[in-house]
């Protein structure tokens, strides 16, 4: 009797054996196989990194070819210099005739309406009439005169939508669309949404300044997300934003800029003049979707001190804002994922 | 003996210590594995004494009196040491964790760029 | 001690020895695999001849030993002096506390920990101020221990139990 309870005994032990050893062996493939996968490629006027965790390199690469294959797809269509994008085709037809446009520039377009009306015209992708006047790399700052004339060509309210035909067509002549300030946000969130599909679970899409986290490293911690001194070197940074699914992005007046007579002259123009906006040197976002964070970003930066502000604390979103003079605020909301360098 | 009289012989305590050893040592690898993440930067210790830092995406060869180093393809190992076992040699290429070589009191671990916070940052914004 | 008792120790001690030296020339899959066949004659020697006659043959194995690989004196003997004199300590105290309780199955698990938490004590006091370092291995080393210490302790049972019958044998012609 004592013998077969010893032989049960025995195998319970086996099996308990053979149970933890598969367990150890799964835990070890998901916790010590993964690897973090990197690649850069120049592509929508930036540099573009995207970072994959996986367990395996060709799962990695693959996935990450595929989401380089969509954002050639969406810098095809979004484009605002190559002629032949939708974007260039709708700004080329302004105040002649709608044009038809895919889905996604559709629904770009749609959502960055309802953003101007949000932010009540502080972000407006119309601004395109005044970026071409200006160019930052070679310092060109246009007249008084040449952007006053345009300032009737700068507004959302002129967009005509056609859902039916999914067309889109600007109702003045020389009206021009320009999503450098929240398409790259929109795509980061879009490509994430790819690389999951090829089974990726944690990663980071970052387009320029414009990044979506999602999952966590392999060890998981929360990615590290610097946030940069606007007045220091692009590795000098001010904080770093620890994040678990979400995006974040920078508007700043050091992206693109040129001074001149003690001035400078950034990329970040007020819709309703055609300037920079004058009272911050970085607004940094934190949102789950990049869509928000890439508009938000710009329309906070313009909205200025006190509105911008205003809009960030009544709609409860997290913000980090670095003032024209130095000083810094961070919403309470947002505290808790940002570790300031101490350097600062 | 036969397998009957083995299992005569062995007491519910053996099996109890058996599986309490095996499970908290398995415990413990799961545990330290996981908290063992791929590191960048190669540290080597000798004597308690930390002679080498460098980062492990560069490779090369470091040559130690007793012992040759090398780092390659982001991984380092002990190519070759003047020890009786060799069991740093025989641990080969690790990307986590340490290698220890007792007889030479030298230690190499290669951990995360934990010091330089700008070297821990994913992306930058 | 009778002539005839030290006869046997010196025997085993002699076995214990070679086994030493042998087990360096099996090639093993793992680096932190070590079989420890030893304390298969010390625990013999610890169950049928008790404790002091088990702690020397440890002793002796220990220095036979590392003079025969040359590492006497060295970090690895001090290690092994170490692990070794607190795993005869362990299972002594085991098997005259409660003899009942433990097969040599269970002795030589508890004998095999306690060789390997010492040797890691003693590497990390004397040597390797290194926490991460020693934390890293010391999972590895002790779940190996325990599955050779399981193994060593059924080869000792089978052992003991075919020198029990050969004794009767003896008896009974």
């Amino acid at each position: 009797m004592k013998l077969i309870l010893k032989i049960v005994l025995a195998l319970l032990v086996t099996t308990a054996l053979a149970g933890l050893f598969v367990f150890v062996r799964h835990t070890h493939h998901v916790k010590g196989g993964t690897q973090i996968y990197k690649k850069t490629k120049i592509a929508m006027d930036t540099a573009i990194t995207i970072t994959v965790v996986s367990e395996r390199q060709e799962k990695a690469e693959k996935a990450i070819d595929v989401a380089f294959k969509k954002i050639d797809y969406y810098d095809h269509i979004f484009s605002f210099f190559s002629p032949d994008s939708e974007v260039s085709l709708i700004n080329k037809n302004a105040g002649i005739k709608p044009v038809q446009v895919s889905n996604d520039t559709f629904e770009l377009v749609k959502k960055t309406v309802e953003i101007s009306e949000l932010t009540e015209g502080a972000f407006d992708p119309t601004v395109g009439a005044f970026m071409v006047l200006w160019d930052f790399a070679k310092a060109v700052k246009p007249s008084d005169d040449e952007l006053k004339k345009r300032i009737p060509l700068v507004n959302y309210k002129n967009i005509i939508l056609n859902e039916a035909n999914s067309s889109v067509m600007l109702k003045l002549k020389g009206m021009m669309l320009d999503f450098g300030g929240n398409a790259k946000g929109y795509a980061a969130n879009k490509i994430a949404e790819v690389l999951k599909g090829e089974g990726i679970t944690s990663g980071i899409v970052a387009i320029a300044g414009d990044i979506k986290t999602f999952g966590t490293k392999p060890n998981g911690s929360p990615w590290y997300i610097g946030v940069r001194n606007p007045r220091g070197t692009p590795s000098d940074l001010v904080g770093i934003l620890k994040l678990k699914d979400l995006a974040v992005s920078t508007a700043g007046d050091y992206e693109r800029f040129f001074i001149e007579g003690n001035h400078r002259y950034h990329h970040i123009l007020v819709p309703q003049t055609g300037y920079p906006a004058t009272e911050f040197q970085s607004v940094t976002i934190v949102n789950s979707e990049g869509f928000i964070t890439d508009s938000l970003d710009n329309a906070v930066f313009v909205m200025g001190k006190v509105k911008g502000l205003e809009f960030i604390k009544k709609r409860n979103f997290k913000a980090f804002l670095i003032y024209s003079d130095n000083t810094t605020y961070i919403t309470d909301n947002l505290k808790e994922e940002f570790e300031r360098e101490n350097s600062h | 003996m036969s397998g009957k009289t083995l299992i005569k012989t062995l007491t519910y305590w053996d099996v109890a210590l058996f599986l309490f050893l095996l499970t908290g040592s398995v415990t413990a690898l799961i545990y330290v594995s996981a908290g063992v993440s791929k590191g960048a930067v190669v540290k080597i210790e000798v004597n308690n004494k930390l002679l080498y830092r460098y980062p492990l995406n560069e490779d090369r060869r470091i040559h130690l009196e007793f012992m040759d180093i090398e780092v390659k393809g982001g991984r380092v190992a002990v190519i070759d040491a003047d020890c009786p076992n060799k069991l740093c040699v025989k641990q080969g290429f690790i990307d986590r964790g340490a290698i220890i070589c007792l007889p030479n009191r030298t230690v190499i671990t290669v951990e995360e760029n934990g010091k330089d916070k700008r070297g821990v940052v994913d992306a930058t914004t | 001690m009778q002539q005839r008792d030290k006869l046997t120790l010196a025997m085993l001690s002699a076995f214990a020895v070679a086994i030493t030296g042998f087990e360096r020339f099996i090639p093993t899959p793992v680096p932190w695999l070590r079989f420890g066949l030893a304390n298969i004659i010390i625990l013999i020697t610890l169950i049928l001849y008790g404790f002091k006659a088990a702690f020397t043959v440890s002793l002796i194995r220990v220095i036979g030993g590392s003079i025969m690989t040359g590492t006497f004196l060295g970090p690895a003997f001090v290690l092994s002096l170490n692990g070794s004199v607190l795993s005869v300590l362990s299972m002594g105290a085991l098997f005259r506390i409660m003899p009942k309780i433990f097969s040599p199955i269970g002795l030589s698990l508890i004998g095999a920990l306690f060789h390997n938490l010492g040797q890691i004590l003693s590497a990390y006091f004397l040597f390797i101020q290194n926490f991460r370092a020693i934390l890293v291995i010391t999972p590895i080393i002790l779940l190996l221990g325990t599955l050779t210490g399981a193994a060593n302790g059924i080869v000792t049972a089978v052992a003991l139990e075919r020198l029990k019958k050969s004794r009767d044998n003896v008896h009974n012609t």
